[in-house]
């Protein structure tokens, strides 16, 4: 029964999702293909800087990376750019693949530097990118980029045709509807995941050695080899997430992995709650739809100007509203909406004990499994002031 | 272990249901899609009074002052379409949305766009339509005013307005061997931005180079350089006879600043997008009123042409404190090219997005009164509609600081051919 209680916002988000596709028109499905290939991105970051308390601003690489691996992988041979033409599923699996050997290969240098370093260091793998991706003309296109083929597995395409028509209770299915599941389908999977690895012995080991290294090696814990395997799954993450933009954009160029990227991934992890992985869920939604849909209906609310027409606009709002976000998060929610959301529940079943009832649900605190998220303790990388709220 | 049963048997039926509301015929397959009140087939973006058409531009990024010209003059244009009684006895609805230069902002608003418009009048911005053009040929959907970049021409949904870069590059090249007196063996240099713009001016600089016996000494740039003394430098160290500027009205200043104080004396020539009129005002004002060609495919705002002065007219009514610039004409010049199309699909009988696309494709023989230089083919989309460039001075006294020369097609710009 306490299982149910438990579960039920979940169970019932992830049937809404399901039918929304149902409902919604393109603009709707096309900003959630790209939140949920966000969602991807930000639970890896979540995973590297709350769990592991390393700085990252290189995840716009690993993105790209997976992104391009993927358009090469499944690209026409004999198409304008190299492409090897292997069947999609392939190429998404190798996306997560090679962007894990690539932080692989990132980890000696990971490994030794810390906080702030260790970012300074990552951004350089931005720039790293684009110069690739700018100059690597057969493979990536240059500055235009590549178009990407759309993902199918046999017999069924996830775009408009093969099979061209496709109805779901009289809605008909074209790319949009289809790619959602897929969608949703990998970021449910990465959130479980990523859940039971930082519930599991690995995200524990992580922790120790982002709260103490000193600690966590008297502990028996490996530190470089922990350090080494925070950066490969992230890593994975990222290229995941690539590959998912990429087939939600249809075209990948340079421009869409700059270092922009990069920081909206770590605000979405912020203002979600280090280390939280439905924090990160909800961070990555809110900075992925926020200027999407004020863009959209900007023109409805009244006290927006038309853009162009030097007033308050829809993208300075949409700028302004971040920055308000952050610093509100920083200032008033320890553990950002994760944290907030953990409090609420807390003061709930408090209060429900206070009145005398029997404890419907027993203690939440000490819940070992993780599945209620706790309030991420703050890692290294965070301010230690906000400890005092 | 009941649980797990409950849970499996729930999945199941729920996965029944979703199989049962599946189909894969289409009701609408033998349909001939929604009635129209009369012998004309419309299609999205139109109903019984209306037709829209869709812009995305960039009203908050980096192109921001130019783009807002092109709404204006474009509603303005609309306006007086309407005012004569519209396009196929339908008012003209002009949808603006700002994707602030941002890729995924240019396609979630296209998805949201794309199926209450008839065309896309404009789809500003390198990334920006790089973005969309191919999601916009998937829907069958027209598309234009993306700028002059060569590689559009694969997309048989987009109409250029004019030639391409790399056709005007090449005409340079003939006019400084032809009119300039460059000679044979004499260095050209080409500062450019790296991307779609940039690059294709360098590949039509170099084609007419290697035909015309010149050497083309490339100096590739960003957007956010803005200090040209290196490229400067290593131009006057080439000993370059003349050079070729694909980039911004910033670089132009700063380019032509320090060629000016090292005493070079050279032609610099640009693109449409390379000149602002504020620069004569600015120190670089004497060098470029001395040295500057502009080579456009649209014609400057000062041109006497009729189709220019009806733009200009039209403009200086809407917004009588506008900047004055070539988006004036070329945004005129877009909104005559659609709304040919258009009305062109009305005739065939099919507005539809598709018919948009087809009339335009139809279009032999079309005469802008001289807001573009010759007249227009269509009909094939591998190759830009015509091959004639403007060729214009800066002028201190003429509006929009450009003065009209001439018309110009040479034998490197009629021959260029696109990969």
């Amino acid at each position: 029964m306490s299982d149910l209680i438990r579960r039920g916002p979940m169970v019932l988000g992830l049937l809404v999702a399901l039918a929304l596709p149902l409902l919604l028109d393109d603009f709707w499905l096309q900003t959630g293909l790209f939140a949920m290939a966000s969602v991807v991105g930000a639970i890896g970051l979540t995973l590297l800087v709350g769990v592991a308390g390393q700085l990252s601003l290189g995840h716009a690489f690993f993105a790209a990376l997976g992104a391009y691996t993927y358009a090469w992988t499944v690209g026409d041979p004999a198409g304008q750019e190299a492409g090897l033409g292997l069947p999609p599923l392939v190429a998404l699996v190798l996306a997560g693949v090679v962007s894990a050997v690539v932080g692989g290969l990132f980890s000696p240098i990971s490994g030794r530097l810390r906080g702030i370093y260790l970012g300074l260091a990552t951004i350089g793998l931005v720039f790293l990118a684009r110069h690739l991706m700018v100059n690597l003309e057969a493979l990536t296109g240059g500055f235009n980029g590549r178009t990407v083929e759309p993902f199918s597995v046999p017999g069924f395409s996830f775009s408009n045709a093969a099979p061209d028509y496709l109805a779901v209770a009289g809605v008909q299915f074209e790319g949009l509807h289809r790619l959602w599941y897929l969608f949703l389908g990998i970021a449910v999977l990465s959130a479980w995941l990523g859940r039971n690895l930082r519930a599991g012995r690995t995200g524990r080991a992580l922790a120790n050695v982002r709260d103490s290294e000193v600690a966590a090696a008297a502990m028996g814990v490996n530190v470089a080899r922990a350090k080494a395997t925070a950066f490969v799954i992230s890593s994975a993450y990222a290229g995941i997430a690539g590959a998912l933009m990429a087939l939600a954009y249809g075209r990948i160029a340079p421009d869409l992995f700059g270092i922009q990227l990069s920081i909206d991934f770590l605000v979405m992890i912020v203002l979600g709650g280090l280390g939280s992985i439905a924090g990160a869920t909800a961070g990555a939604v809110f900075v992925v739809a926020l200027p999407l849909v004020l863009a959209q209906y900007s023109s409805q609310l009244p006290f927006l100007a038309a853009p162009g027409s030097g007033g308050l606009d829809a993208a300075t709002l949409a700028r302004l509203l971040y920055g308000a976000a952050i610093i509100a998060v920083l200032l008033f929610l320890r553990g950002g909406l994760a944290g907030a959301a953990s409090r609420i529940r807390h003061r709930r079943s408090a209060h429900q004990r206070g009145t005398g009832g029997p404890p419907l649900v027993p203690t939440p605190s000490p819940d070992p499994s993780g599945a209620t998220e706790p309030p991420p303790s703050q890692p290294a990388v965070s301010t230690r002031s906000e400890e005092k709220s | 272990m009941r649980n797990g049963t409950r849970t499996t048997l729930a999945i199941a039926g729920c996965c029944i249901v979703a199989l049962a509301a599946c189909s894969t015929k289409d009701p609408n397959a033998s349909g001939n899609g929604s009635g129209g009140q009369s012998d004309v087939k419309a299609g999205a973006g139109v109903t019984d009074d209306a037709i829209t058409v869709g812009m995305l531009t960039d009203l908050s990024g980096p192109f921001a002052a130019g783009a807002a010209v092109q709404v204006a003059e474009t509603k303005a244009y609309y306006a007086q379409v309407n005012k004569d009684g519209g396009v196929c006895d339908r008012q003209v609805k002009v949808d603006v949305q700002d994707h602030g230069y941002d890729p995924q902002k240019a396609v979630t608003l296209y998805r949201s766009m794309a199926p209450n418009v008839l065309a896309l009048q404009q789809v500003l911005g390198g990334p920006t339509s790089a973005a969309v053009l191919p999601l916009a040929q998937a829907d069958h959907l027209y598309l234009g005013g993306f700028g002059w970049a060569g590689n559009s021409l694969k997309y048989d949904n987009a109409q250029i307005p004019g030639t391409t870069y790399s056709v005007e590059a090449a005409n340079a090249i003939d006019y400084l061997v032809d009119e300039l007196g460059v000679k044979k063996g004499d260095k050209v240099g080409v500062v450019y931005f790296t991307g779609d713009y940039g690059n294709d001016s360098l590949a039509g600089a170099e084609y007419a180079a290697e035909k015309r016996g010149l050497k083309i000494v490339p100096q590739e740039i960003t957007p956010k350089d803005t200090d040209m003394s290196a490229q400067a430098s290593a131009l006057k160290k080439a000993g370059a006879s003349a050079v070729i500027l694909a980039a911004a009205p910033p670089q132009l200043a700063s380019l032509a600043g320090v060629l000016a104080s090292q005493k070079v004396n050279v032609p610099v020539i640009g693109h449409a997008p390379t000149f602002n009129p504020a620069l004569l005002d600015s120190p670089a004002g004497p060098a470029l009123l001395k040295n500057y060609y502009a080579f456009t495919s649209t014609a400057p705002y000062s041109s006497d042409e009729p189709g220019v002065k009806k733009a200009v007219d039209l403009y200086e009514a809407a917004a009588p404190k506008g900047a004055k610039g070539f988006e004036v004409p070329l945004a005129y010049a877009q909104a005559e090219l659609l709304t040919d199309a258009m009305k062109g699909a009305c005739e065939a009988g099919n507005l539809t997005p598709e018919g948009v696309v087809e009339a335009m494709r139809k279009t032999s023989d079309l005469d802008l009164d001289g807001l573009l230089t010759t007249s227009l083919d269509y009909t094939d989309p591998s190759q830009p509609p015509t091959r004639t460039v403007f060729v214009s001075r800066a002028d201190a006294d003429t509006p929009g600081g450009l003065k009209l020369g001439e018309t110009f097609e040479g034998p490197s710009g009629k021959g260029y051919t696109f990969k």
